[in-house]
C-alpha cells in the first residue's frame, strides 16, 4: 500500500502534517516555557518504546503510554510531593533511557534500529504515521479554535484567570497532554533526541513577529512546514540523515529570523528618507 | 451595610508554617485601605485568599458578602506585571478585554460591545491609541495602566492592587494615585504596599500585616509620620504601636 505513493509526495506530506503539529503545539511549549520539560519527555519515550519491542507489540502505543506517564508522574510529584520540577524531569529524562536500552537489549534476536528512534528517518514513516498525524492537527486546529481565548488568557496570567473561574489546572494539564503526543508522533520523523528543537525553534522564530498568540500558531506552523521540507528536500538530495537535516535547517532558520529581526528593528529606528 | 470584606480568626498555612495567624478584618464599602508588612509578612497570602486563590487553613472569610470564589467577577485585581514574560504575544486590548473574559465564551471572535467596552477603558486611562500594541513593549506606566483598565473593565465592586507602583517613575506615580483617589469615589480599594508615608494621604485605613494584624485609622499614622523618618524602620514601629 505504502510503495504505492510516491516517495516525494509522501515525504512532503510528512512534512506538512509534522509542521501544523508541531507549530501548534511548540507555541504551547515557548509561551508556556515548557522546552527542558519537553526535551525530557521526548527521550523518556524510549523506555515506553523498550517496553513495546521486548513484548512485541507496536511501538506507538508504548511511547504513547510513556509519554503519558512521564506527565502524570511530574504532576504528582510537584503537586502532591513538592519535588522540584527540573529534578523530576532531569529523573525520569535519565530513567526512561535507561530502561528503554534495557528492554531493547533483552529482546531476543536484537533487530531494532536504535539509531531510527534516536535521530528518526523518515524511510520509516508509514501511512498509518500520516494519519494519526492528520487526526492531531485537526483536534489542534479545532481546539484553538474553539477555545483560543482560554487558551490565550490561561497562557498569559494564570493567576487572573484563576480568580475568574477558569478550570486553570484541568487546561495545564491538557497542554502537557497536547505536547506529549506531539511529542510521540513527531518522533517518528526527527527522531526522541531532536524532536525538542523542532517544537521550539519555528515557534520562537515565529515569536519575534507576532503581536498575536494565533499568529504565532500559523506562522510557527508554516516555518516549521519549511523547515521540514528543506530539510527532508536536503537529506534526499545529498543522502544525509533526515532527522538530523530537518533540525540543522531548522537552527538555521531561526538565526534568519533572528536576523531580519534586527534588520526590521533597525529600519524603523532609522531616520525618514 | 453589607461588608466588602470580613474574616474571622483566619488563619493560613503552606505546608505547616503558619504565614497568618488569627486574621480578623473589616473593610467596608468605600474604604480605601493599605495593607503594609514585610516581606513574607503574608501581604500576597491576604491577597490570595480574598481573590480565591488560596483556600483559609481555619477561620471565615467573606468577600463582597460571600465566598471569595463566588466574587471573583466583581473583583477588579491588578498584580505586578514585572513578573510577566514580556515576549508573550498578546496585545493591550486583548489584556483588557481578559477582564471581560468568561469561561463559557467558547470561539475566537469577540462580541462588539465586549470591544467597545475594553477600549473606552482604555480611554479613560488615557491610552486608547495604544490598543493594537505588542503589551511586553510597551513602558513600565502603560503596563500599569493596561493591567489598571483589565481591572476597571467590569466595573468592579472591589479593587485590589498588588504593589502598583513598584515599577514606575514618581511623576508616574503620583498621578496613579490621583487616579485610585477618583475611583475611590465609586469603589472599595485595596492597596498592597511597601510605601505607607506616599500612600497615607489617600487612604483611610492602615493594615499592618506580619503574621498577625493591626488596623488602624490614618490619623494615628499621620502622626506616627512626622518620628519615624527612617523607611525601613515605620512598618515595625507602627506595629509596635498597637501592641503586636
Amino acid at each position: 500500500m505504502d510503495s504505492v505513493i510516491p516517495l516525494y509526495l509522501f515525504t512532503f506530506t510528512a512534512a506538512l502534517l509534522s509542521g501544523i503539529a508541531a507549530g501548534i503545539a511548540g507555541t504551547f511549549v515557548v509561551t508556556r516555557r515548557l522546552a527542558v520539560m519537553s526535551g525530557g519527555l521526548a527521550h523518556a519515550v524510549l523506555g515506553g518504546i523498550g517496553l513495546a519491542v521486548f513484548l512485541s507489540f507496536e511501538p506507538l502505543w508504548g511511547a504513547l503510554a510513556a509519554a503519558l506517564l512521564f506527565v502524570l508522574i511530574l504532576v504528582l510529584g510537584k503537586n502532591r510531593l513538592g519535588e522540584r520540577e527540573d529534578t523530576v524531569i532531569a529523573a525520569l529524562w535519565s530513567l526512561g533511557m535507561a530502561l528503554g536500552v534495557l528492554f531493547i537489549s533483552l529482546t531476543p534476536g536484537y533487530t531494532v534500529d536504535l539509531l531510527s528512534y534516536l535521530f528518526g528517518n523518515i524511510l520509516l514513516v508509514t501511512a498509518k504515521n500520516l494519519f494519526a498525524l492528520a487526526i492531531l492537527d485537526l483536534f489542534l486546529i479545532l481546539g484553538v479554535v474553539l477555545f483560543k481565548k482560554h487558551i490565550l488568557y490561561v497562557s498569559f496570567d494564570e493567576e487572573y484567570s484563576a480568580m475568574r473561574g477558569l478550570p486553570v489546572n484541568l487546561m495545564s494539564l491538557l497542554f502537557l497532554g497536547v505536547i506529549a503526543v506531539t511529542i510521540v508522533l513527531l518522533t517518528r520523523i526527527v527522531g526522541l533526541v531532536l524532536v525538542i528543537a523542532l517544537l521550539a525553534l519555528p515557534a520562537s522564530a515565529a515569536n519575534l513577529f507576532s503581536r498575536h498568540l494565533t499568529s504565532m500558531m500559523i506562522l510557527a506552523s508554516l516555518f516549521a512546514v519549511l523547515f521540514n521540507s528543506a530539510g527532508l528536500g536536503i537529506s534526499y538530495l545529498l543522502n544525509l540523515p533526515s532527522g538530523a537535516m530537518i533540525i540543522i535547517v531548522s537552527a538555521a532558520g531561526y538565526g534568519a529570523a533572528r536576523a531580519v529581526r534586527v534588520l526590521m528593528k533597525r529600519k524603523r529606528e532609522a531616520p525618514e528618507g | 451595610m453589607e461588608k466588602v470584606l470580613e474574616s474571622r480568626g483566619l488563619w493560613f498555612a503552606y505546608d505547616d508554617d503558619y504565614v497568618l495567624e488569627d486574621i480578623s478584618v473589616s473593610v467596608d464599602r468605600s474604604d480605601f485601605v493599605a495593607i503594609v508588612g514585610p516581606n513574607g509578612g503574608g501581604k500576597t497570602t491576604l491577597v490570595k485568599l480574598i481573590t480565591g486563590l488560596l483556600q483559609p487553613t481555619m477561620g471565615t472569610l467573606t468577600v463582597l458578602g460571600g465566598p471569595p470564589a463566588k466574587a471573583g467577577s466583581r473583583i477588579g485585581y491588578v498584580p505586578q506585571f514585572s513578573t510577566m514574560d514580556a515576549s508573550f504575544p498578546i496585545t493591550v486590548l486583548e489584556v483588557v478585554l481578559q477582564g471581560l473574559f468568561h469561561k463559557s465564551m467558547i470561539g475566537p471572535a469577540w462580541k462588539r460591545d465586549a470591544v467597545e467596552q475594553g477600549l473606552r477603558s482604555l480611554e479613560q486611562l488615557g491610552i486608547a491609541d495604544l490598543a493594537g500594541r505588542h503589551f511586553g513593549q510597551l513602558s513600565g506606566g502603560q503596563k500599569q495602566r493596561t493591567l489598571l483598565a483589565r481591572a476597571l473593565v467590569s466595573s468592579p465592586e472591589l479593587l485590589i492592587l498588588d504593589e502598583p507602583t513598584s515599577s514606575v517613575d514618581i511623576a508616574v506615580e503620583e498621578d496613579i494615585y490621583e487616579l485610585f483617589k477618583e475611583l475611590n469615589s465609586v469603589m472599595t480599594i485595596l492597596l498592597v504596599t511597601h510605601d505607607i508615608t506616599f500612600v497615607s494621604s489617600y487612604v483611610n485605613k492602615v493594615m499592618c500585616l506580619n503574621r498577625r494584624s493591626a488596623c488602624h485609622a490614618t490619623e494615628e499614622i499621620a502622626l506616627e509620620r512626622e518620628r519615624i523618618a527612617p523607611y525601613g524602620h515605620k512598618v515595625t514601629e507602627i506595629r509596635h504601636q498597637c501592641g503586636l
